[in-house]
């Protein structure tokens, strides 16, 4: 068997587990046949932000702690191309914000789910510092009062 | 070594003559895994069945687990089903841990 590289175009809209057919690359069929077709099966290799799940596609969203108390419109890079998000008022940690038809092509196209990720700034100017210490002073808030004693 | 461009398609589905020659397997094995539900193809006759997605890569490891492991059709059931609940576990895991 003689060894040769080809260049496979990926078709749009592949999910995991799916085959790609490559016509006439496969081996050389008795009796000076043409060949046969060579087969492919896709595997996804593990993306540094999207995970996933059929044609759904997972990843988590930082917010800042404004951004999430208050509510807004974030912009959030997709496989498609950048889309307008809005954070609800009051969002937590965790929460998923659904995009429909945003995930992986197909028919139905997958979904994007956004799980946000709350992150604080680094607290590095004295500015910064004076701004926690009034909201440690003004709210009052105990994230710990259901785990009682 | 050279470099071809060829064309490419995506298989979207496979009649039973077809899924056989694609996982070198014999069409009463096939009709056996659909009997115990591993396989679901689309069609009302055999003759019109329509193997499509994950089912082909499903009869592909059905049959590397017979083949090497011999496991037989209830044990191969048993085994995919496992295997694909233990995938799904890990998929949702992952997006816990990833936060």
């Amino acid at each position: 068997m003689q060894e040769r590289a080809i260049s496979v175009r990926v078709p749009k809209g592949i999910s995991e587990g799916q085959h790609i057919r490559l016509a006439g690359q496969g081996g050389l069929a008795m009796g000076g046949n043409a060949a046969g077709d060579l087969f492919l099966e896709v595997v996804f290799a593990p993306h540094p932000v999207y995970r996933p799940d059929g044609q759904d596609l997972y990843l988590d969203l930082p917010v800042t702690p404004w951004e999430a108390a208050l509510g807004g419109h974030v912009v959030m890079p997709t496989p498609a191309g950048k889309v307008d998000l809005r954070i609800p008022k009051n969002a937590r940690t965790g929460q998923k914000l659904r995009l429909k038809g945003k995930g992986l092509p197909g028919s139905p196209a997958g979904n994007i789910y956004a799980t946000l990720v709350i992150v604080n700034p680094k607290v590095e100017t004295k500015q910064a510092r004076a701004f926690f210490e009034k909201m440690a002073k003004d709210l009052p808030f105990d994230p710990r009062a259901h785990l009682g004693g | 070594m050279k470099k071809a461009k060829s064309h490419s398609d995506i298989v979207e589905a496979l009649s039973l003559q077809d899924l056989c020659r694609f996982c070198h397997a014999e069409a009463a094995w096939v009709i056996e895994l659909v009997d115990y539900g591993v396989l679901d193809p689309k069609g009302s006759t055999i003759e019109n069945w329509q193997f499509v997605g994950t089912n082909i890569a499903r009869a592909k490891k059905a049959h590397r687990l017979n083949r090497d492991l011999g496991i037989n059709v209830q044990g191969v059931a048993l085994v995919l089903e496992l295997l694909e609940e233990r995938d799904a576990v890990r998929r949702r895991l992952s997006r816990y841990e990833a936060i």
